[in-house]
């Protein structure tokens, strides 16, 4: 272990500094609504190793999508806020940044793709020009250099036609195409992380094959680090190598892809994986969990998926489990009975 | 699709052409959304519609409904034809077929009260009493699983899958035979989606309801349905029993399609064979002469650029337009293709 390792508070497990690309520790999330500040990230830890793509996943209003829009620093600054006792990738420390400076590290360092490709891009801009752009503000290359990079990287992504397609605007790509145009715009700067939130939940099954074929052999090549989040299990099982679990805010598992789907630690994450439902099983019952998540700002008490949980005793309803730690070992579950419980996976 | 007695639904070369207004300088290019669409729905069945966006399932749904006004065909409902159906007659014949959108939010009006909501379909169709209304509105939030009390209630204070109850309560309301349901689970979350498919089960057994399911989730298809029509570039390419189309799919496309969904098991996403199909699908204003799908077809033929496959019977159940079963190589008087698709059948999934 290092010696920066030996700042991490007494109680933790030590930090492997340079082994992940992105440290995240505690990290609060908290936004404005009507009857004051509520959390919606509640004190989320973890980190992603230099080549590894991590899944999140987790129903809509889980926090998912929030955490990474935080750790991008993307959350909008009056209504939110931030704040984490680590936040950094590589050695760029993101809690003492600037937005200014933040926006040097969104591009090199950290780099998203969303759902909608329609709306990230800019419709009145050509598709071109909106790589170019990036190129110009980040690597300093003339017109000439980031136009010739730009179509490059649009035939590095599959964009057919490449010098021809950088002069057209996104409203003449497909859904496909439009997303190949975000991961090109995303790679631009070959990003140390990639943030990836539900990039293939709007398109196709035929084109979201295409799309995670891309994305696995991006990896390969830049050994970047992916975070993945979807809602989609099917898709966390092709792509991911770890993978959280959230709940209301919280990450409630961290496990290795294969360890969570056959042996899931958490009564939530037993119960999702219950519910996919299964092009090879059929006949299987789709079982659900009962009831709804929380809303925000009315938090149970104790564990926080306590009024869904089969398994929930009194000391469940009242004993909140103990946060997940940094680095957590390979499989860790924040539930008070995860010891005596034996949960069912897939196989 | 086979001539059996009598089906609920019948539709025969359902066509949907959308033509834009003639514009400056713009050649009017009018789209066949729906190319000669046929199927059959029979009493108490479900039958599962699948497909890219684009490629006319949704349309197949509005057309058939009227909710636009097919170019051709005909679409008979126990006999009765509804194609050229006067307006007023149309509202009535409506009462046997109802139709789940996609998205319980904007399908509710947010200032009606839930009563009222629901209500609307039984004064249109059943005429009842104050009283006698209110009791019927009442057993219907029950048959989904609400609480009676909720009919005084705006649809804001419910949840997703809450608000899809309501739809299709309302769906419901005036006993309909069938409920066209597009992409009604589609927003929700999947444990939520499991309990609103439970709900359509339990219908189905319990008043006989008849289902067409117009989902792009093939595992969600693939628990719910009898059987499946798959449909590609306003076509029908193949269709059969559930059974048969997962496990031996005839059509190159269906095998692609089957293939590029993700199965939740690491194990089995690791050693499964998948076909990753090149492109997107074709513009439907600019169909591809021959097969529509030879564009991307991995295993084209020369005829396959020229001639349009018709649909033929596919091995099992259904049909299925492909030459590879008509012209193919054969083996052992089997066609390649057929062959392929049984050993696939063979491998677990």
């Amino acid at each position: 272990m290092t010696g920066a390792a030996e700042q991490v508070p007494v109680g933790r497990t030590l930090l492997r500094a340079q082994e992940n690309t992105l440290e995240v520790e505690d990290l609060v999330v908290e936004v404005l609504t009507e009857h004051g500040w509520a959390t919606v990230v509640d004190g989320v830890t973890f980190g992603v190793a230099r080549g590894e793509t991590l899944g999140i996943v987790g129903e809509s209003g889980s926090g998912k999508s929030v955490t990474c829009l935080a750790v991008a620093g993307l959350m909008p600054p009056r209504q939110t806020r931030v704040r984490a006792t680590t936040l950094r990738v590589l050695d760029h420390d993101l809690t003492a940044l600037t937005s200014r400076e933040m926006d040097d590290v969104r591009g090199p360092n950290i780099a998203m793709i969303f759902q909608e490709p329609m709306t990230s891009l800019n419709p009145a801009f050509t598709v071109g020009d909106q790589i170019a752009e990036v190129l110009r503000r980040h690597e300093g290359l003339s017109r000439k250099e980031s136009k010739t990079r730009a179509i490059a990287l649009l035939e590095r992504v599959g964009v057919p036609n490449p010098a021809r397609r950088f002069g057209q605007y996104p409203f003449e790509f497909s859904g496909g195409m439009r997303q190949r145009v975000m991961i090109a715009i995303a790679l631009a700067c070959s990003p140390d992380v990639i943030i990836a939130d539900e990039p293939t939940t709007a398109l196709d099954v035929t084109v979201q094959a295409q799309i995670l074929e891309l994305l696995k052999e991006l990896q390969r090549e830049h050994g970047m680090s992916v975070i993945f989040i979807t809602h989609d299990l099917g898709v966390v099982a092709d792509v991911c190598d770890r993978v959280l679990v959230m709940y209301a805010g919280q990450i409630v598992e961290s496990a290795p892809l294969d360890e969570l789907f056959e042996h899931p630690g958490h009564p939530y994450a037993e119960g999702l994986l219950a519910a996919m439902p299964r092009m090879d099983d059929p006949f299987a019952a789709l079982s659900s969990i009962p009831g709804q998540p929380p809303r925000v700002g009315a938090m149970p008490e104790g564990c926080r998926f306590h009024p869904r949980c089969a398994y929930a005793q009194d000391r469940c309803r009242t004993g909140a489990p103990p946060p997940l730690e940094l680095p957590a070992p390979t499989h860790a579950t924040r539930c008070l009975r995860h010891p005596e419980l034996t949960l069912r996976g897939t196989t | 699709m086979s001539a059996d007695p009598a089906p609920l639904l019948d539709v025969q070369d359902l066509e949907v052409t959308f033509s834009p207004r003639k514009k400056l300088f713009r050649e009017r290019v009018s789209v066949r959304a729906v190319d000669g669409v046929s199927f059959q729905l029979h009493d108490g069945e479900t039958l599962g519609l699948v497909g890219e966006s684009g490629c006319g399932k949704s349309t197949t749904a509005r057309g058939l409904l009227r909710l636009v006004e097919p170019s051709a065909g005909s679409v008979r409902l126990a006999g009765r034809e509804l194609i050229g159906l006067p307006a007023k007659d149309m509202r009535t014949a409506r009462r046997d077929i109802q139709m789940v959108f996609q998205d319980p939010y904007s399908s509710l009006d947010p200032s009606m009260l839930v009563r009222e909501s629901i209500g609307e379909p039984i004064d249109v169709h059943l005429r009842l009493g104050r009283a006698e209304r209110t009791e019927r509105v009442a057993e219907l939030l029950r048959r989904v699983g609400l609480s009676p009390d909720y009919m005084l209630r705006y649809p804001h204070e419910f949840s997703g899958g809450q608000r899809q109850r309501l739809t299709i309560a309302r769906a419901i309301a005036a006993d309909p035979r069938i409920l066209v349901l597009d992409e009604a689970v589609s927003a929700l979350d999947v444990s939520t989606q499991n309990q609103v498919i439970g709900l359509l089960e339990e219908l189905s057994a319990e008043i006989g309801l008849t289902y067409l399911f117009i989902a792009h989730d093939l595992s969600v298809v693939r628990h719910i349905s009898d059987r499946v029509a798959v449909m590609y570039l306003g076509r029908i390419v193949e269709h059969g029993d559930a059974a048969r189309v997962f496990d031996a799919p005839a059509h190159p496309y269906t095998q692609a399609l089957l293939s590029a969904v993700p199965v939740p098991s690491p194990k089995v996403q690791r050693s499964r064979e998948r076909i990753v199909l090149a492109g997107d699908p074709p513009d439907p204003s600019n169909v591809p002469p021959g097969c529509r799908f030879h564009t991307r077809c991995p295993y084209v033929m020369e005829v396959c650029r020229t001639v349009d496959p018709l649909l033929s019977p596919a091995l099992g159940s259904g049909e299925v337009a492909c030459h590879l079963h008509t012209e193919g190589p054969r083996l052992g008087g089997a066609s390649v293709r057929t062959m392929r698709s049984a050993r696939q059948a063979q491998v677990p999934a």
